[in-house]
């Protein structure tokens, strides 16, 4: 075998380059051979090429490029667009078993109606028109007061179509589910620099500080964040240190991996701001001229946040809190990552803004490898666009002026508190019961008709929550929809995606365009000339007019044949706020916020401890609930593949602790929630922060990956709903529409064996972090016993 | 040009433990519940607070000294000349002797088949000028697969340039999945303290 | 990290590939094979008072060596396509020289069975001679099918066909006691009371025979053990495994205990002339056998590998 030379090796490497528009750190071998071979499939007999069309991955919110491979008619696999400038032909777990949830077995395919009291899972089928009408008719027996209409869903960022809809009819009230995980970070990041969120450069960068993220298993981005980021680790040599909660998937990559106290985030980032500005390594140019404070006010102001104090607080030594700054100021490019769990405290949106800010001392903000400012085309809704109602105050929280955008552990709360009137509610491929923070109140709200007259589900599945309507509308799957997807890049260049179908939707169900449009017209009293488009792709078109460069490139012709677009000449224009500055009231990184302090927080970042972890007693532990790379959320329990993967969640205990419980590994416990989960909590409802279910029973899992004074439980899984598969159960293929049999589905095994987890979301109380709104996931305190049964 | 040899690379700098490539091979190779053809195995070593995760994603090492194609009565199993080994699903008969004779514990009966099954380097893409499924699908490139007998192949070049391991390498069967930078724990079950908390039911009678 | 603890946090169930009908099919040619090898000693010693044990011999090898291979197809995941084994045979795996022995040795048995029944001495003889390679390939090729699975580290020793040729002779001689034991008890009356003390003497050397044979198997069994234990990791696990794990109870308690010690002390011991004892030894001992085969193959395949 020839042997090759470095440098012969770097001339390959130099070829490979070339092939690539976009300038970029990844392994240019390995990408021309994807290039080459990606986006394509053969049947597995008769070798020959399956059909395709690109769409988009809707499994997370990542959104990859994906290919679906069709043979007669069947979607036989999902694979990664090579096209796509996140995922590059790649794809995740959750990614390739989308197909599972496309032919879920029970899936539901003819609109239902509710034949028995709520809850009691008696339905008739009915059609469509039927549907139509009565869905109609209860909406317009609210026409003269249309904010009664709420309207939720997963992420209204999106479901453009759901806001033009909910506006059309005249109600503000599209409530988005997004806000419970990232409003913290999204309000941090929005009055520190004027953008909602952020994008680390990690392919490009030197160093990377992950504070309370595991990139390697979940984040917004994940599959075009994670390559990213093993791409600067092994390209670019850069250096990783994480500081989390548990032993993670990202700490396996990571140079250094340090457990913290959890909550303490701020203290920690404080602190190694105190001791880069003590040590002169800030970049006092970018300070000077980019920020709105003064380096001597800053330094005065951290200067409280001594590493000794932050060791006492973090657990973190102060020799390691000294190093790690050090070495972070020096190392240039640097950044942060910090995603959900950080700001998912009650001081969460000051978690955030102290992390942001060691970019800012450090000059690391939006230049190459460093914090980025989030990269995303802003899609405008199609004209004619309805004119946005007068907020409500289930939209507008009076309470949180800041949010800027909704929190809807709130709105439910006070829905279920009767201070906001329903008359209809529709809820759209959001599952609050399982997901939210206390879902079982909201189901008991579900279930009574006076606090909601009626419940219109627009699902594909019998979720916890579609299981509590009177009426179903049977909506297609993203694999079999049409929408436009726009993205943070981490890729830093900002790209154009489509969601097509690529089968025909499965029997009588229905996209939420079609079902839209024919409400509307049904409705009528106006709202019908909104959706007066010819097709869905006349809809589509409309939204991406208003973009150049693509509609010369081909406009929607162009989308579905390639499933993205993106400039081919553009390369990240890191620093363009140097023209116009930032897009703060000072034009300033605002790192004294006015806005903060007229609220009656601190101006500057600052360390609040959570107040539920004052003086914990011995047994008194801090419970995490996790992502996994295998589950999304509510989302994908319905996928076998995943499921068999991942169907349970024991709880992670310390071997210490355990010890000094009398707990060993495999026993049944009970996790319990204690009074002091919620202290601080300004609750705006009235029920206070206490959730109906107050323990969840699992198995003890011994591990010593985990901080002693935290368990931790994974997300996912424990669904008492959303069908057989997501709950461990065998499906009988004669059971099953024919469109929809699969015999594996015969295999399932996990059920009898392990059983399904369950859903310890539902023992946490609603906690609305005060400044952001964002849900404080992070501040549940809990027991762990031995079960006595 | 010297013969083709297909082998596979696994950078473990590069994993992530994401189990993208174990649901790529059941969607590509309709691998049934309950059986894999490719799996991640995940350990954890060390006392709090210094703990490491590591990651062996496992399949077929498409042996060069293939016992399970040595010991397969009917020929169903065998080698091509590009080294990989596969199974003539029309041909076996299900006696599992290859299954028992795997010291790999990579081989599967497909309960829906009722035959045996295994990675096979997805032969029918790799013969249409494709990567492999897992390959593909794995979001931090992990996973190389070429021909390593030319040296102009990505994993030629990676294998020549990198130290690398195989699985017990004491069976002397020569496996063609190479591994950079796996730890050794992960790789064999040395540990006399090795809690099987995930296997103690790994034991599955098909009575 | 020393003296790390490491935690299996993930990896998948295996399947058990070889069930008990495998073991069973072990056990069954065994017998076969055991059964043989007494039936041509007694035609080769060409004693009168050792003429019916031949018989009953001859006949059951062939009949219990049909049995064995049923076992075989029906272990199969295909069992239609048997016949692959003939059409597609490969010399490197020890199944394809077993489906030709099996297929050899049966009508090799029912042919001697024809013999020595119609007295032709002289072709019993041959046949026999000719045979008992045959029977013990038969039996020993179910060895090499265990040890040349390399993978699994208590099959994979150079001693484990004679650990079976030994362990099928002695459950082929504890199969013709009980079955001698029971004609001389209820078929043989009419014989006359010396050809009754002749035959009794004769079980009686049997089961001494036998005894030894267990002491033989013992040897091995042990020497393997110790072996295993100082071999490599695998093997100490597998070691382990039956002597202190899940397959303890049944290797140490029922395969030496039951099957071997105490039929030794019931054949050897103060109970030697009790023809009750002896059949009780005699059954234990094909117990023990059993058991053997079960552990052997279950509890090989059930150290993970992975
Ligand atoms: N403790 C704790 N709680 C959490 C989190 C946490 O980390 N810890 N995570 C939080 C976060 S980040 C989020 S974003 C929320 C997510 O909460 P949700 O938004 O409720 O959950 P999703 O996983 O997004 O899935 C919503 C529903 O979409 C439906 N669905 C799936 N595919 C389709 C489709 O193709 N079409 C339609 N119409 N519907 C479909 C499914 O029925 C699913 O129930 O959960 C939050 N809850
Ligand atoms: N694979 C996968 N990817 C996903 C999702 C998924 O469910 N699965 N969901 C998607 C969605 S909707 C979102 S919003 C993002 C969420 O992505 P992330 O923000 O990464 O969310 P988590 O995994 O919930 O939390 C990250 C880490 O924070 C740690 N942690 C928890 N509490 C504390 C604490 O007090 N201190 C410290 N230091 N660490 C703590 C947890 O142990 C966990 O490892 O991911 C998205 N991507
Ligand atoms: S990261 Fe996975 S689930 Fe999320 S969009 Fe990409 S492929 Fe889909
Ligand atoms: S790993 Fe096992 S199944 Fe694969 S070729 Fe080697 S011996 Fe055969
Ligand atoms: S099961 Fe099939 S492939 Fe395996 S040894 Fe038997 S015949 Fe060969
Ligand atoms: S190469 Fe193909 S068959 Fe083998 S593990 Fe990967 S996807 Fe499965
Ligand atoms: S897909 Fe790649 S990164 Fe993920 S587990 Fe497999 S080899 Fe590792
Ligand atoms: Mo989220």
């Amino acid at each position: 075998m020839r042997k090759i030379s470095r440098r012969d090796f770097l001339k390959l490497s130099a070829a490979g380059t070339a092939v690539l528009a976009i300038e970029s750190q990844l392994n240019p071998l390995a990408e021309a051979m994807e290039l080459m071979t990606g986006g394509r499939s053969v049947n597995r007999t008769s070798h020959l090429p399956r059909s395709f069309l690109p769409s988009t991955c809707t499994q997370c919110p990542a959104g990859c490029g994906i290919m679906g491979y069709v043979e007669e008619s069947r979607l036989v696999k999902i694979g990664g667009n090579p096209k796509h400038i996140n995922n590059q032909g790649t794809l995740c777990a959750r990614g390739q078993a989308g197909i599972n949830a496309l032919y879920d077995p029970d899936r539901i395919l003819k609109p239902l109606k509710r034949a028995g009291g709520r809850g009691k899972n008696r339905w008739t089928t009915i059609d469509w028109r039927q549907a139509y009408d009565e869905v109609a008719k209860t909406m317009q027996q609210i026409r003269s007061n249309p904010a009664q209409f709420v309207y939720l869903t997963e992420d209204l960022r999106q479901d453009m179509l759901g806001r033009r809809f909910t506006n059309a009819f005249g109600s503000p009230n599209a409530i988005g589910a997004a806000a419970i995980f990232d409003a913290n970070k999204k309000v941090a990041t929005e009055l520190t620099w004027g953008a909602a969120g952020d994008m680390p450069d990690v392919a490009r960068t030197k160093y990377a500080l992950i504070f309370g993220a595991n990139p390697m298993e979940s984040h917004p981005q994940f599959v075009g964040f994670v390559r990213r980021l093993v791409d600067g680790i092994q390209q670019n040599q850069a250096k990783v240190v994480t500081f989390d909660v548990r032993l993670t998937n990202t700490s396996a990559l990571a140079k250094e991996a340090y457990y913290v106290n959890p909550g303490t985030y701020s203290m920690l980032a404080l602190s190694m701001a105190n001791i880069i500005m003590s040590e002169g390594l800030q970049d006092s140019g970018f300070i000077n001229q980019w920020t709105n404070v003064s380096e001597r006010d800053l330094a005065a102001h951290l200067a409280q946040f001594t590493a000794e104090k932050a060791e006492k607080e973090t657990g973190v030594a102060a020799n390691v809190i000294r190093r790690i700054a050090t070495e972070f100021a020096r190392t240039k490019p640097a950044t942060t990552v910090s995603d959900g769990m950080a700001s998912s405290h009650l001081n969460g949106t000051q978690n955030e803004r102290a992390i942001m800010l060691l970019n800012v001392i450090t000059g690391n903000v939006d230049i190459r490898g460093g914090l980025c400012l989030p990269r995303q085309y802003d899609l405008a809704d199609a004209s004619p666009v309805p004119p946005a109602p007068v907020a409500s105050s289930l939209s507008q929280p009076a309470e949180l002026p800041l949010a800027g955008q909704q929190s809807i552990e709130r709105s439910l709360q006070m829905i279920q508190d009767r201070k906001y009137p329903v008359g209809v509610l529709m809820s759209h491929g959001y599952n609050p019961v399982y997901s939210n923070p206390d879902g079982d109140a909201f189901a008991e709200a579900l279930k009574d008709d006076s606090l909601i007259p009626y419940h219109v589900a627009v699902t594909p599945y019998m979720t916890e929550t579609a299981a509590l309507a009177d009426i179903i509308l049977p909506e297609t799957t993203y694999l079999e929809g049409w929408d436009i997807e726009a993205r943070p890049s981490p890729e830093q260049v900002p790209y154009v995606a489509l969601r097509q179908p690529v089968v025909p939707p499965l029997q009588d169900s229905k996209s939420f365009f079609d079902i839209a449009t024919e409400l509307s017209t049904r409705v009528a009293g106006g709202m019908e000339s909104y959706f007066n488009f010819k097709s869905v792709e006349d809809y589509i078109d409309a939204r991406i007019a208003g973009i150049s460069g693509l509609m010369s490139a081909g406009g929607l012709n162009y989308l579905k044949q390639y499933g993205i677009w993106y400039d081919p000449k553009s390369k990240p224009d890191y620093g363009a706020y140097a023209t116009g500055g930032f897009q703060t009231p000072s034009g300033k990184i605002e790192v004294s916020s006015p806005r903060l302090e007229q609220q009656g927080y601190s101006a500057l970042p600052n360390y609040d401890p959570v107040p539920a972890f004052n003086n914990l007693s011995k047994d008194e532990l801090v419970l995490t609930i996790y992502d996994t790379a295998i589950q999304s959320d509510a989302k994908t329990a319905n996928c076998m593949w995943l499921d068999e993967i991942l169907h349970d969640n024991p709880v992670l205990i310390n071997p210490q602790t355990a010890a000094s419980l009398g707990i060993k590994d495999g026993d049944k416990v009970t996790v319990v929630r204690t009074a002091r989960t919620g202290d601080g909590v300004r609750s705006p409802g009235g029920t206070g922060v206490d959730a109906k279910a107050r323990s969840v029973q699992t198995t003890a899992f011994i591990t010593e990956g985990i901080h002693p004074r935290v368990v931790a439980m994974a997300n996912g899984v424990g669904h008492t709903g959303f069908g057989r598969i997501a709950q461990g159960k065998k499906v009988d293929k004669s059971s099953v529409e024919r469109v929809l049999r699969d015999p594996n589905t015969e295999l399932v095994w996990w059920g009898e064996k392990d059983g399904t987890g369950v859903n310890p979301k539902k023992i946490v109380p609603v906690m609305p972090e005060p400044a952001g709104g964002g849900q404080a996931w992070g501040d549940v305190v809990v027991t762990v016993g031995k079960s006595s049964d | 040009m010297a013969k083709k040899r297909y082998a596979m690379l696994i950078d473990m700098r590069r994993c992530i433990g994401c189990h993208a490539c174990t649901v790529a091979c059941k969607a590509e190779n309709a691998v049934p519940l309950e059986v894999n053809a490719t799996w991640l195995k995940i350990i954890e070593k060390g006392k709090y607070p210094d703990t490491r995760r590591y990651f062996l994603p496992r399949m077929c090492n498409n042996c060069t000294d293939a016992i399970c194609a040595r010991n397969c009565p009917t020929q169903a199993t065998y080698k091509r000349d590009d080294g990989i080994v596969v199974v003539d699903q029309h041909r076996c008969i299900g006696c599992k002797y290859c299954i028992a004779s795997c010291p790999y514990d990579v081989r599967f009966i497909n309960p829906l088949k009722n035959i045996v099954q295994k990675c096979y380097f997805c032969v029918h893409r790799v013969e249409s000028g494709l990567v492999p499924a897992c390959v593909e699908s794995c979001p931090t490139r992990a996973m190389i697969f070429g021909d390593k007998n030319d040296s102009k192949s990505e994993i030629a070049q990676m294998l020549a340039t990198n130290a690398t391991e195989v699985l017990k390498q004491e069976m002397e069967t020569d496996p063609q999945v190479f591994y950079i930078d796996a730890d050794e724990t992960v790789m064999s079950n040395v540990e006399k303290k090795i809690n099987y908390r995930a296997e103690s039911s790994l034991i599955k009678l098909r009575l | 990290m020393e003296n790390s603890d490491v935690n299996v946090i993930y990896s998948v169930q295996h399947q058990l590939p070889l069930v008990m009908y495998i073991g069973q099919y072990f056990f069954f040619t065994g017998l076969s094979a055991g059964s043989f090898v007494i039936s041509v000693i007694a035609t080769l010693l060409g004693r009168k008072e050792f003429k019916p044990i031949g018989k009953i011999t001859a006949i059951l090898a062939p009949i219990l060596l049909i049995i064995a291979p049923i076992n075989l197809i029906a272990d199969l995941e295909q069992p239609l396509r048997f016949w692959h084994l003939f059409v597609y045979y490969n010399w490197t795996s020890p199944i394809t020289y077993g489906s030709f022995l099996l297929t050899a040795y049966p009508i090799m048995g029912i042919i001697y069975a024809v013999m020595v029944y119609t007295d032709r001495q002289k072709a019993a003889k041959i046949l026999g001679i000719l045979g008992i390679p045959l029977a013990i390939s038969v039996h020993g090729y179910t060895g090499f099918i265990l040890a040349l699975a390399k993978a699994r580290a208590l099959w994979n020793t150079a001693a484990m066909p004679t650990i079976f040729l030994v362990s099928a002779m002695v459950s082929g001689i504890g199969l013709v006691v009980i079955i001698a034991a029971a004609r001389w008890k209820w078929f043989d009356k009419k014989a006359t009371p010396e050809d009754r003390r002749k035959d009794k003497r004769l079980i009686l050397q049997l089961a001494q025979f036998m005894a030894y044979i267990i002491m033989l198997d013992l040897f091995l069994i042990v020497s393997d053990i110790l072996v295993l234990l100082t071999a490599h990791s695998d093997a100490y696990q597998a070691g382990m495994l039956i002597l202190t794990g899940n397959f303890a109870p049944l290797f140490l308690g029922v395969e030496i205990f039951l099957g071997s010690i105490v039929p030794m002390v019931l054949v050897l011991g103060p109970t030697r002339y009790s023809l009750r004892a002896i059949v009780i030894a005699s059954i234990l001992v094909n117990i023990g056998v059993y058991a053997m085969r079960f552990v052997m193959v279950i509890g090989g395949q059930s150290i993970p590998l992975s």
